[in-house]
């Protein structure tokens, strides 16, 4: 089956094909899930070779459970967002948090160039004071408001509760506001005052 | 939801999350292709496994299934090895019990008739 019919099926159901030895559903599960879970690594150890390897890992874990995946039971991203996390918690626990490599060349084109840079500045910014956040206000942050899940959603994959995680998110960003707060000028924020 | 800052001096959250939802960390190409050869490796390894099973039984069933006669036969004499080995033929107990005493039968019972380099060979 082509990659773009592959395209319209389910995570469950494109996994139960790779479960029957179907190798397109293999290269398209690879397309659609691996960006997420590197992406996600990559913001909790802010290490893009780490992600590298927790991700290769992660998703050989998902290889090999594929014939057990039962249907409906859990999200396959929910399943991965938790694994990613574990693997990356137990990596941050053995060093100390790594730095993200340089962001590539910006591309030509809209936005203006410099709108592209303060974008990246911004980006690179809070990268780096969510490094200094601890494991788990970090991963809630990362979650919430970079991923976009929801609180339910991110209860499920942290083993909390919905509470603890608005609990989670709410510290985490008050830690972020007081780590950026120092860097508004550097960061292209004017003062009104001035 | 909004993530302005009560603070109004400070910065506005939302700005950098966008900007980092923006820039999501991307996966070189080489590594999407590292990940597409393991799940490609993952379907050849559970293949192999389907179609001879995990236990030494099953390889040598597998190697009868996949390799036709030559392997069948060697699969046929290493369960009579394995065989004698368990329960060794009364003919067989007399000389060794000469040549290593009255606890020749218990050795016997103990050595492994299937040896490393069959083990491997079926496994090619």
């Amino acid at each position: 089956m082509p990659l773009d019919v592959m395209s319209e099926l389910g995570d469950d159901e494109l996994l139960a094909r790779y479960a029957a030895g179907d190798r397109a559903a293999a290269r398209a599960l690879t397309l659609r899930l691996t960006p997420g879970v590197y992406a996600h690594a990559a913001r909790l150890l802010g290490d893009r070779t780490e992600a590298e390897d927790v991700a290769q890992e992660v998703l050989l874990k998902l290889w090999r459970i594929a014939p057990e995946w039962r249907e409906g039971e859990a999200k396959v991203t929910t399943w991965l967002f938790r694994v990613t996390a574990n693997l990356c918690i137990d990596r941050m626990r053995r060093r100390k948090a790594g730095r993200l490599e340089e962001a590539p060349e910006p591309e030509d084109g809209a936005p203006s160039v410099t709108a592209r840079m303060v974008e990246r500045d911004r980006s690179a910014a809070l990268d780096e004071a969510l490094a200094a956040l601890p494991d788990r206000q970090r991963q809630a942050v990362v979650l919430r408001h970079l991923e976009g899940l929801g609180n339910p959603e991110i209860a499920r994959i942290m083993d909390i509760s919905p509470r603890a995680v608005e609990s989670l998110t709410a510290r985490g960003k008050r830690a972020l506001e007081a780590i950026l707060s120092g860097r508004r000028e550097e960061l292209g924020y004017v003062d009104e005052d001035t | 939801m909004s993530t302005k800052t009560p603070d109004h001096n400070g910065p506005d959250l939302e700005e950098f999350f966008a900007a980092a939802r923006a820039n999501a960390p991307e996966p070189p190409a080489d590594f999407l292709t590292r990940i597409a050869a393991d799940a490609g490796a993952e379907i050849d390894r559970r293949e192999a496994m389907s179609s001879g099973g995990g236990t030494v039984l099953g390889r040598l069933l597998g190697a009868f299934r996949r390799h036709g006669v030559e392997a069948g036969g060697l699969a046929a004499a290493t369960l009579a090895g394995l065989w004698i080995g368990i329960a060794p033929p009364s003919g067989v107990e007399a000389p060794l019990a000469a040549l290593w005493g009255d606890e020749a039968e218990t050795s016997a019972a103990l050595v492994d008739p299937v040896s490393a380099y069959d083990l491997a060979f079926l496994g090619d």
